[in-house]
């Protein structure tokens, strides 16, 4: 075995990656190589490209969409698209990709065990196998007789020659839930008995029980709590370096997997735009990579408005000529917009794809906004919950929660998930029937018959789920204004504007829309029947970072112009600093503390509230 | 995105809920079912009370037939048959018999409904077995992978002939059969149960496999949706992203994919009760859906009532199974049970 082929066997690369749908190309020209024990990190709004790409070099590309290039995979080479046979022999052992969501990634109606159970067993098939056709190339070139199973336990060696008992199957699954740090009875339980957190460590064990070179991320925390994302990235980063497998962490948040990655790949609209070493791009050249990095709102300070990325990720087949990004560039100059800048290497290892990578970015220094110094004593706020109690199947979802919100004042709940804050939202809202208790709105005690839609409305968490398919957006809003009272009610035009969509859109289905878009017409909704309280229930967090800081740039303005008084529902700290005065920190049903935002954040007082605060990665 | 329920993770690793419980839930389900049933059966046979006496016809003309009969006759046949009396009176008759376990004469015959029943219920019942068991083990196989290839030609082909077994009325289908089979290629007798188990099943295949193409084209179209859905599902995706086998991912979105399709397995035996009528006057079988037919032209109270009764209390145990089988292929179920 010669050198470079050892050090082939000892990395991951692919080169000049693209895919091509029936728009165009999505992702173009991708390259990059990734040793063995080490961690890359792929960044990028949604359509950027980052998740097909993960697709593509595990061979999942969705029907319709077609990729070329090469990928090796620990000396393996693959001529992209590659054969069925050529990736079920690769999948598993080789590559392996763990997604998203933990909700559906597991089969609900299969116990944690066996779900774990199939990935060991077919890679024990996948080395027989390959034991098998090295043996037998060993023995042809031998020359040497022998059965067929003794070439087979040659080649496999210590990873198990014949088929595993019952019992060594479910000691092996045990030994992977050890790993991932989960008591061994979380076999017999099934994914639906289980947080998201765990569910995640399940799949990361599922996962790993072929031992894969590469583990492909894609966005594994996005659908978890902070402190659930630090965890599950320390534990993917000591699974990393234990089983010395190359890691790609696919993240739209580039604050976020910083501190997890030794280089990083910054794409934007199927190209990459930066990339190099993680530590140099803490300083980035491309003005894309510094407007991700800026619109993570800082947890220990307010900013008067949020830096973000103005507009949105062109999509394939109608991306500019010359540089994609240079619409949304505050740099961009009469060349961006007429020559594809190319990825140049510069510098400290870095490259750039971008003509005024020579000039330093002015990074905007946003004011910091003095925060109240304390909550207004007003006698009547609009909101008050007194002991609310709400139990779910025996067991109390809301043991006794009391809050206020005074007029126009911006409140946070802030909890994990599982804490009741979403049950606290949806009973306010009306939505679920309280046990006992008290909502009083304006000095009156709701009831399920004295409700009006110009009291309060929820923004939800998924503006994918929200809106409905088959309905115009003018629709959606003209529907929602004939809740409001009439001398009040404005236009469907008077909405879009509101929430800075152009008035072409009324005219759009929600499938047409990007996340973002989606979710200022569900503001827009909200809004229709004049509510005098919004709350937003996780309304950013399944939102681009970038996004989410146009979305609460969005609500602080509205805010201010219609004097509205908001319920922020979060498990971000960082982003409840930004948009509330006030918090409630919630746990198990009770409201563990509670004060001005600054002071909470600064000066936790409870166990619970210091564990949040520190597990925020950034 | 951020976890879309919140009350289910407070789920943390509770002790496993001891199967006392759910055994213990079950059987409450199960007698809340046969008190239910209890209900639904009376109230069916009520109605079915009224219909026969309000349907057209005239049970003394159907016995004295066309020649002249002296009022003293028909006043006794009336007599006999308790038709002189109020029709409360004659339901609570009826209904007081039927549950000491007379079930009553058949007019048109004058043997017993029991035995009217015995002697008949062993064809229909082997017929709507076999015609279940083969619209089930070929539709669900065909649903499969027509999901499997969606798009393709062999997608295309069996989604087209479901089309064509679901629009083809079951009468018409068995006609068609009979031409073929019995009459162009005389492999299969036209007519009759045949004598012993053997020759009954081969008399049953034709009139089977004419109760099974509607139905089962049903079960494929619906199966193909449900694996379609199951087979783009994010852990199909992470399945064939961790290297397992293809068959173990078709039994996994199987699984999961089969629940709305049980539940119409449900309808469609229901469905395929009913339709045994037609398909036993096609084949001229003596089952049950005969004997129900002529006993309705007949105004034979008794043998429709017992009938109608049976054929809904199997439709009730069906309806049973399909929501127990729930309970066994899904947790979720199981879950909302103990609640």
């Amino acid at each position: 075995m010669t050198l470079t082929q050892k050090a082939e066997l000892a990395e991951v690369r692919a080169d000049s990656l693209t895919v091509t749908g029936p728009a165009g190309d999505i992702v173009r020209g991708l390259s990059f190589s990734i040793p063995l024990g080490a961690t890359l990190g792929i960044v990028g709004e949604s359509g950027s490209g980052k998740s097909l790409t993960a697709r593509a070099v595990s061979g999942l590309l969705p029907a319709g969409l077609h990729a070329t290039g090469t990928v090796a995979i620990a000396g393996t080479d693959v001529t992209l698209p590659g054969s069925a046979a050529t990736w079920q022999r690769l999948r598993g052992r080789g590559v392996t990709l763990l997604l998203q969501d933990p909700f559906t990634s597991l089969s609900p109606t299969h116990r944690c065990g066996d779900q774990i159970a199939w990935t060991l067993r077919a890679g024990l098939r996948a080395g027989l196998r390959a034991g098998l056709r090295a043996g037998l190339r060993a023995g042809l070139r031998a020359g040497a007789r022998g059965s067929v199973r003794t070439m087979a336990a040659r080649g496999t060696g210590d990873r198990g020659t014949g088929r595993p008992s019952r019992a060594e199957i479910r000691d092996q699954v045990a030994l992977h839930l050890e790993e991932v740090n989960l008591p061994a009875a979380v076999a017999r339980r099934y994914p639906g008995e289980l947080s998201g957190g765990m569910r995640q460590r399940v799949a990361i064990a599922a996962a790993l029980a072929a031992s894969p070179r590469l583990l492909i991320a894609d966005e594994p925390t996005t659908a978890l709590d902070a402190s659930n994302q630090k965890d599950v990235l320390d534990l993917l980063a000591r699974l990393q370096a234990e089983h010395r497998m190359a890691l790609i962490l696919i993240s739209h948040d580039l604050g976020l997997i910083r501190g997890y990655t030794d280089e990083v790949l910054v794409m934007y609209a199927g190209r990459v735009v930066e990339e190099g070493p993680t530590v140099v791009l803490g300083k980035p050249v491309h003005p894309y990579t510094a407007g991700l990095l800026a619109s993570d709102p800082p947890m220990d300070r307010r900013l008067e408005r949020l830096i973000v990325i103005p507009g949105r990720v062109p999509e394939p087949g109608h991306r500019p000529p010359g540089c994609a990004f240079a619409d949304r560039c505050s740099m961009a100059s009469e060349d961006c917009r007429t020559a594809e800048p190319p990825l140049e290497r510069v510098a400290d290892g870095r490259a750039v794809a971008c003509f005024n990578s020579h000039i330093p970015i002015a990074v905007p220094d946003p004011a910091v906004v003095t925060e109240r110094w304390q909550r207004d004593d007003s006698p009547a706020p609009i909101l008050h919950v007194e002991r609310l109690v709400k139990i779910f199947a025996g067991r109390p979802a809301l043991s006794g929660v009391s809050i206020d919100v005074g007029d126009g004042e911006s409140v946070g709940i802030v909890g994990e998930s599982g804490s009741g804050k979403t049950t606290l939202a949806r009973c306010v809202a009306g939505l679920e029937k309280h046990d006992s208790g008290e909502i009083v709105f304006r000095g009156t005690m709701l009831t399920s018959d004295n409700r009006t839609a110009s009291q309060i409305q929820v923004v939800f968490q998924d503006p994918y789920s929200a809106l409905n398919p088959k309905m115009r957006v003018g629709a959606a809003l003209a529907e929602a204004l004939r809740t409001a009272p009439v001398n009040q009610r404005g236009s469907v035009g008077d909405l879009l504007d509101m929430v800075g969509l152009p008035q072409a859109f009324a005219r759009r289905y929600p499938a047409e829309l990007s996340g973002g878009e989606r979710q200022r017409v569900a503001i827009a909704r909200s809004l229709a029947p004049v509510p005098e309280l919004l709350i937003c229930d996780e309304s950013v967090s399944a939102l681009d970072v970038s996004v989410q800081a146009q979305i609460l740039n969005l609500l602080s303005d509205l805010r201010q112009e219609l004097g509205l008084s908001l319920m922020f529902i979060s498990h971000d700290l960082a982003v409840v600093r930004q948009i509330s005065d006030a918090i409630y920190v919630i746990n198990s049903g009770r409201v563990v503390e509670a004060g001005l935002t600054r002071d909470v954040l600064h000066a936790p007082a409870q166990d619970y509230t210091k564990r949040l605060v520190t597990a925020v990665t950034r | 995105m951020a976890p879309l329920t919140d009350v289910m993770d407070s789920a943390d690793l509770a002790p496993p809920v001891r199967a006392t419980s759910t055994a213990g839930a079950i059987a409450r389900l199960i007698a809340w079912r046969v008190v239910g049933a209890i209900v639904l059966l009376a109230v069916i046979s009520v109605l079915v009370f009224l219909l026969t006496y309000i349907s057209p016809g005239n049970i003394i003309k159907n016995i004295t037939g066309i020649r002249p009969v002296s009022p003293r006759i028909v006043a006794a046949l009336r007599a006999q048959y308790g038709l002189n009396q109020s029709l409360v009176m004659q339901y609570l008759h009826w209904l007081g018999r039927f549950l000491e376990g007379n079930w009553g004469r058949s007019i048109e015959d004058q043997t017993s409904v029991s035995q009217l029943f015995s002697e008949r219920v062993g064809v229909t019942l082997l017929l709507c077995g076999l015609a279940f068991a083969a619209a089930v083990l070929v539709s669900v196989p065909l649903g499969v992978i027509a999901a499997v290839r969606v798009g393709g030609v062999l997608d295309r082909l069996i989604s087209v002939s479901s089309v064509i077994g679901l629009s083809a009325p079951s009468f018409a289908v068995g006609l068609i059969l009979l031409y073929v089979f019995c009459y162009y290629l005389p492999i299969f007798p036209s007519s009759g149960a045949g004598q012993g188990l053997a020759d009954t099943v081969y008399h049953l295949i034709l009139p089977a496999a004419t109760l099974a193409i509607g139905v089962g084209a049903y079960i494929v179209r619906l199966t193909r949706t449900a694996m379609v859905r199951e087979l783009q599902s994010d852990y199909v995706s992470f399945a064939r992203a961790r290297g397992i086998g293809t068959r173990r991912i078709l039994a996994t979105a199987l699984r999961n994919g089969i629940i709305p399709v049980i539940t119409t397995m449900g309808l469609v035996l229901s469905f395929m009760v009913g339709s045994t009528i037609l398909v036993e006057t096609t084949f001229t079988l003596p089952g049950l859906g005969m004997l129900l037919q002529s006993s309705v032209e007949y105004k034979d109270f008794a043998v429709v009532q017992f009938l109608t009764l049976f054929f809904a209390a199997i439709i009730v145990l069906v309806t049973l199974a399909v929501d127990l089988s729930y309970l066994a292929l899904s947790p979720e179920w199981r879950w909302q049970l103990r609640k």
